[in-house]
Parts: structure tokens; sequence; C-alpha cells
């Protein structure tokens, strides 16, 4: 007896495909087993996930072939956690799927209190979840199903976002609830997150084969007396940013905790020094909720510094224009999505080109080289917004790149990224550094952090700690 | 002045209707005059400064005071200040006719943000125990919603664009006309397309899993409830009563 069976499933969109996105795949998982689909972005695992999860044929238009069948109730968790996210409360949130099934109000409360404690969300009961991380959003997210208590359930990247600390708790939490009989398919790339699979499949050219679980994971970091040497081999550093007792809040931030209120004005960080170099990749890592978002929002100029200054090259930020920090200092938020707003992909590219007087041969030649490099010619006529999660990761890269920045910040780069990609980003972040350019890396992604960055940050309680090259 | 953060939406919804009403029905200026300042004391008994609503609705009330110098250019009446080849351009009966309608639209600005001391989830359980359906309510409450969430599209597009290296306010007009139309598409589809998102997430949330919804959230009249609806009823339908005959 299967959880969830697929048979000879076969999706194209719409006419406009000339192919099959896949074809007469077949999948199959018992209870209490957790399956892991992983391959290339842009490969077709979200389309898959959503025909196991009922979303196709029934809300998505398209070519479909083929049978799912599901044992139980199955709830999806999405790869971005903005679109499912939608009452002012967590509480409220995490209630939305009981009252859908009218159960009533004690089994509610009851199922709250529990997700809230296993996801470690029981602090935030009564925050609003769009004031959250990125990582704490996801797991709200996650909170909001699994409260329906479904009997399979589906995660794309899920935990792409959340930090080591909480994906660990999260992993057992999923052990367990496998261990209860549920039935868990993971959309993954990161292999971190691929050791408690028990059934591992590679999709690819519209297939979906078994893969063996490899026991160990295939990375490769640099040693730090190698990377020390590689970033002295980089060219001279000179200070482009600099931090001088940097103070924050968000001042109509009500983050609530249960029962009490905290003060309106807490600070996020108080008296921030730290300097960021040109030829040096540093990376800033640091707990969901920290706020290495905000702090790299206040490095590119987005959000204004409640005390203290941002320097660049020397000169106090604060009299600069958004716009003239942004040909300095190139930004790539946490949610690519947000900074997409072209009608085509190599629009997007080209848009910050046009505007700065760059000549038409020059233009071409850049987007067209963006557009190589981050394998994005296919799609080049594609609508931005309607392109994978793992595509959109690469445009806004390109995009930011484009414009040759002195300094580049990005937010979380590798989500949604496959290994390959992420390996291809790192290469391309060591050349910038070669050729002097300064990069912030904000990321979860320890492997990929301890293998490229020359420095790490680590954002903690306010304060910035400088651990060198690497974190444990 | 917590007792009035704190009544019950559905109090609040009542509050509103009454003075949307009167704002609508009055076409005195004095009595909008009169109407609007009652407005104000609402909004500071329940802690909403007038100044940051002004603030924050600045360009629906540009648009407003726009649309009401129109008004009073394009309509004839006595006293003509402005004329051209005998045709008024700008009188007295203008002006006022444009003063009334900025402060009927003012009034209701003031209103609705009364309701904006409650949370969404309240206002739909509000809708819910008076009976509307739970899909009418939440539609409604997630159209509210999805109005910020096409502004923040637009802050968000805008500050994308200026990371780019683009200063929108230094831009020679007609570049700026070519942004700012070409924003307007992606950020319309990039909204839609989260707002297909949004459905779909819930869906798989069991949304219309069952015939009959539970909640969570009660909500519960108390006293004060009743009194505030009271006084707003007995208020409304005595002002009605002296505006009809012709008292006031």
């Amino acid at each position: 007896m299967f959880a969830i069976s697929a048979s000879d499933l076969s999706f194209q969109y719409g006419e406009q495909m000339t192919t099959p996105l896949f074809k007469s795949v077949s999948f199959q998982l018992e209870p209490g087993k957790i399956a892991v689909i992983t391959g290339a972005s842009g490969c077709g695992k979200t389309t898959f996930a959503y025909c196991l999860a009922g979303l196709i044929p029934e809300h998505i238009a398209g070519i479909f072939q083929g049978e799912v069948k599901c044992s139980g109730r199955c709830g999806m968790v999405f790869q971005d956690p903005d679109t499912q996210i939608f009452m002012p409360r967590v509480q409220d949130e995490l209630a939305f799927a009981p009252e859908n099934l009218g159960l009533a109000r004690e089994e509610i409360e009851e199922r709250i209190t529990e997700v809230l404690a296993e996801t470690g969300l029981k602090d935030w009961r009564n925050a609003n979840p769009a004031k959250l991380s990125g990582g704490q959003k996801q797991l709200v997210a996650l909170g909001g199903v699994l409260t329906l208590c479904p009997a399979i359930l589906i995660l794309d990247e899920a935990l792409s976002q959340v930090d080591r600390v909480y994906r660990k708790t999260l992993k057992e939490l999923l052990c367990r609830l496998r261990d209860q009989g549920m039935a868990i398919v993971m959309i993954e790339h990161e292999a971190e997150n691929m050791d408690i699979a028990d059934e591992l499949f590679l999709m690819e050219e519209g297939t979906l084969r078994p893969l063996e679980i490899a026991k160990s994971l295939p990375v490769q970091e640099q040693t730090p007396q190698e990377k020390a040497r590689r970033s002295s081999l980089s060219s001279a550093k000179r200070e482009v940013l600099r931090v001088e007792e940097l103070r924050f809040f968000y001042e109509n931030k009500k983050l609530r905790k249960q029962g009490a209120e905290l003060p309106l004005n807490e600070s996020l960080f108080d008296d921030l020094f730290f300097s960021l170099n040109s030829g040096e990749i540093t990376a800033l890592t640091g707990a969901n909720g920290a706020g290495k978002s905000t702090l790299g929002k206040l490095l590119a100029g987005i959000l204004a510094p409640k005390k203290g200054r941002v320097l660049l090259e020397g000169n106090d930020a604060a009299g600069l224009s958004l716009a003239q920090r942004g040909r300095q200092v190139g930004y790539c938020f946490q949610n690519p999505a947000t900074q997409l707003f072209t009608q085509s992909v190599e629009e997007e590219i080209a848009f910050g080109l046009k505007y700065s007087k760059t000549e038409k041969e020059s233009q071409a030649a850049i987007t067209g080289k963006m557009l190589s490099l981050f394998e994005l010619q296919e799609i080049r006529g594609s609508f931005p917004l309607n392109i994978s999660w793992g595509e959109k990761r690469r445009l806004v890269i390109a995009a930011a790149l484009a414009l040759d920045p002195a300094y580049l910040i990005l937010d979380e780069p590798t989500t949604g990224l496959d290994p390959k990609r992420i390996e291809t980003l790192g290469t391309l972040l060591e050349e910038l550094r070669e050729q002097g350019t300064g990069i912030l890396l904000i990321s979860h992604n320890r492997e990929f952090v301890n293998g490229i960055a020359d420095r790490i940050l680590v954002l903690e309680g306010g304060r910035i700690r400088d651990e060198g090259l690497s974190i444990a | 002045m917590k007792a009035f953060l704190s009544l019950d939406p559905r109090t609040k919804f009542f509050l509103v209707a009454c003075l949307s009403s009167l704002a609508v029905i009055f076409r005195e200026i004095y009595l909008l005059s009169g109407l609007f300042a009652f407005s104000l004391l609402l909004l500071l008994l329940f802690r909403i400064s007038p100044a940051q609503l002004l603030h924050r609705t600045k360009v629906l009330l540009g648009v407003v005071i726009a649309l009401a110098f129109l008004q009073s250019v394009f309509t004839s009446g006595e006293q003509a200040l402005v004329s051209l080849g005998g045709i008024s351009l700008l009188s007295v009966t203008g002006i006022l006719l444009a003063g009334e309608f900025v402060l009927r639209i003012l009034i209701i600005v003031a209103s609705a943000a009364l309701l904006g001391t409650s949370d969404s989830r309240e206002l739909i359980q509000g809708l819910i125990q008076w009976k509307l359906p739970y899909e009418l309510a939440f539609m409604a409450a997630m159209g509210v919603r999805f109005l910020p969430v096409f502004a923040q599209e637009f802050r968000d597009a805008f500050s994308a664009i200026q990371l780019r290296g683009i200063d929108l306010h230094h831009l020679p007009f007609r570049q700026k006309l070519e942004v700012y139309a070409g924003l307007f598409q992606p950020v319309a589809g990039g909204a839609l397309l989260k707002a297909k998102a949004l459905a779909l997430s819930i869906e798989m949330r069991g949304f219309r899993a069952c015939e009959k919804r539970s909640s969570l959230l009660l909500l519960q009249l108390r006293g004060r409830d009743y009194l505030v609806m009271a006084v707003s009823l007995l208020l409304t339908a005595g002002a009605l009563a002296c505006y009809l005959l012709s008292v006031i």
C-alpha cells in the first residue's frame, strides 16, 4: 500500500512548449518514508510536485496525462514563503488549516501549541509573519501545513532559508513525522538536507530515476591555508564599505512575544563596526531573524541607519541617492522576485545598461555575455516572474553584474540553485574577486561559505563577530 | 482611550457605516466640516495620528484635490472669480463644491482608518459573525490586503530600478514616462502571479475542504460595544432627522 502513487505522468505547460517537461514518469512512496527529488533548477521538480499534490490538473492549466493516487490528505509547502503567508499573526496562520477542517477550538489550540513548539516558533506566536526573516517565514509556512496533519507532506525547497540550528531541529521533526507514518516528499538541492532520505531520485531530461543514497556528501571545501593563499593572490585590497557605530531598529515593529510585548524600538544591532574590502569575499552568517538581510539593506542604502554611518569609498553614504549607491554597490535581494520588473529576461539584464549611457553595441555584448554565463539564453524572451526560482536567482545576479559594481551584496545567493550552478556561481565569484570586486555573501549555506569566503562575520545578539576563515 | 481600540470590529464597522452615510448624505460644507471635526476626534480617541494618516494617504489626497480643482473650474455658478470671455472659469459655487468633495473623501478616509485598528483576521471574523459567508469575507479581506501588496510591488520595483544605478528623479521626462509606463504591466503581472500562488497555497491548506468551517477566534460583543453602537445610532438618526427636517 502506497501513501502516494503516480503512474505515467506527463505534463506540458500549454501549446507554447514544444516538448513535455517530463514524460511517462512513475513514482511511489510508502507511508513512513522520506523521498528526496533533486535535479537541475528548471528541470520540472516543482511542476512534478504540483502533480503529486493534485494542483495539476485541478488548478494549473496544461497538457496532463497519467494518474496520481493518495491514501490521505496531502499538504504542500512552497518555495517562496511570501506567497503563502497572509494572516496578521503567526497563530492565525497556523489556525487556518484546522479551521478549514472544521475542528473544535480546543483541538485547533492543541495543534497550534504543538506545532509552535516543534518548529521553534513558540516565542513568535503573536508576531506578524510578514515582519519575520526569510527563514522564519519558511518555518511559519511549514507550520501552517503541519497543523493540517497531512498523510503526505510535500516540501518544495522549504528549508532553503532556514539556519543550521533550526534546520537540524526540523530534520529531526521530519524524521519523527516519518516514524509516525507520514510520507514526505522533499524537493531539494542542498546535499545537507538529503541525509534523512530513504529514497533519492534525480529528475533529468524529463525522467525521474532513483539514485543511490550517498553516505558522504561530495563537498569540496578549501582548507583555511588554501583560502588564505588564494585570498592573498587576489588584487590589492582597499576598503570599499565601512560601518561605524551603526544602530538600527524598525520603528513600527511590534514584535509581541507570547504574553508580553517587546519595546517598540528595540535595536536589531547597536554600535556595529566593521569594514568590507575590494578583492575579498566576506560571508555574513547568523541565526534566522538576527538581522542579516537588514544589515545588507543598510549597506546598500535601501534602509537608513538610526545612528552611526556607512562609508562608501571613504565618504559618508548618507548624502548619496539610492541610484548613486547602486552604481557602486550591486545588491541582490533574498527573494529574487522582488527585484524583477521588466517583461523579458533579456530586458532585465539590459535595463541598467540602457539608462547608464552604455553604447548599444556594448549593451548587447554585455547582455549576451551574462545570458551565456548564467545559462539563460534559452529563456531570454520569458517573463521574468514566470521562470523558476533558481532561474530568477541567476537572473538578478546577472543583472547586477552587468553593471560591473565595485562591491556586490548577495542575500542567500544559493537558494534555489542546484549543486552544479552553485559551483559555477562560486567560480564566478572567485573570478570577480581576482578582478578586485568585493563581495558580501549573506548565507546559511555553510559548505558554500566555508569553500569560498576569505572572511566570515557572524551576526549574533546584535553584535558582529569575526570568525576568520571558516565556521564549524 | 484603550477601550476604543479594543472595541469589537463589528462596532467599528457600525461606526464607519454611520459616518460614511452622513458624509454621503450631507451636502452643506458647514455640516461636512462639523462631521470632519468629529471624525478627527474619533481618530484621536482611537490613537490614530491625523498627520500620519494624511502622510500615508497623500497620493490619494493629491488625486482628490486635483479632481476637486477640476470640478471647481468646470462648475459654472454665481460670483465668478475668474472668467474668460464671459464664461465663468472659477466661481464661489465651484470652490464650495470642491471643498465639500474633499471633506467628504477625508471623512470616509478617516472613518475607514478606524478599521485599521483591528487586524484583518478580526475583521473577517466580524463579518462572518454577521453571517457573511466565509469565502466572501475572506475574499474581501484578501482584496484589502492586495492593495498594500500592489503598492509594495511598486515600491520594490522603484528600489530595484534605483539599485541598477538609475536616478528616477533626474531622468528626462520622456525616459521617466517610459520607465513608469513599462513598469505597470510587469508589476501588475507579478501581483497576479502572487495572488495565484497564494490561491494554490490556501488550497493546499484545506480551503473549502469541509462544508462547515470552525474558528479559533470568537468575537464577543461587550457592554461598551452596545453602548457605542447605541450612541452612534442615536446621533446618526438625530442628525439625519434634523437635516431632513431642515433644523440644521
